[in-house]
């Protein structure tokens, strides 16, 4: 899909500053992907995979 | 699903995507941000960029346009499985009144969502399951239908 919603965006907010990630929020974030590592470490990734099936 | 997302400015990558949530009362700048787990799967985060710089997900910023930021939040999923169509995508809460908030929000948008993912509910017990309306979920996964 097309997005086209992007360039309006950058006529309103600098880009620098939104695109960029503040090391606090690097430090949040690293935070929140150690837990969802922790989380998702006994799902079962075959389930996922044999579940997807061809759009009809 | 009906509103319109926010214009959205997007990283090169499609990692770090931002918009502005804006009300008569104030502009709230969003950042969505996702971040590798393992070679599966990407950790999905919504936060509030502060003026100082710090962020916070936990919070209900309470802009009255939760509609439309959910709608933009999933064109940046569009945009992001444009460039990842392979990998997965992991959101939870930061803490069960969260994570129940986007249950019921999935379970209001299912069928427009399965239109575009599969979508699964993550159980305390770490099983997954194709989601299902109502079920008790501490985390939610995407796939893009190809």
């Amino acid at each position: 899909m097309r997005i086209v919603t992007e360039r309006k965006m950058t006529e309103k907010i600098r880009e620098d500053v939104l695109i960029t990630r503040h090391p606090t929020v690097q430090a949040f974030v690293d935070k929140k992907v150690a837990q969802a590592r922790e989380s998702l470490k006994n799902a079962d990734l075959y389930f996922l995979q044999k579940n997807q099936k061809p759009v009809k | 699903m009906t509103e319109p997302p926010y214009p959205f400015l997007s990283s090169e990558n499609r990692l770090t995507f931002a918009f502005e949530s804006i009300s008569t009362e104030r502009i709230i700048i969003k950042q969505v941000l996702y971040d590798q787990i393992d070679t599966i799967y990407y950790n999905l985060a919504l936060v509030d960029v502060m003026s100082d710089g710090r962020l916070a997900d936990d919070i209900v910023s309470n802009n009255q346009d939760m509609p439309k930021i959910i709608a933009t939040v999933l064109q940046t999923m569009v945009s992001f499985f444009d460039k990842y169509p392979d990998k997965f995508i992991y959101f939870q809460g930061s803490n069960p009144v969260l994570t129940r908030f986007y249950r019921i929000i999935i379970d209001r948008e299912l069928n427009k969502l399965h239109e575009l993912f599969w979508v699964y509910g993550r159980r305390s017990d770490d099983s997954l399951e194709k989601f299902v309306p109502n079920g008790v979920y501490v985390g939610f996964v995407f796939a893009l239908k190809s």
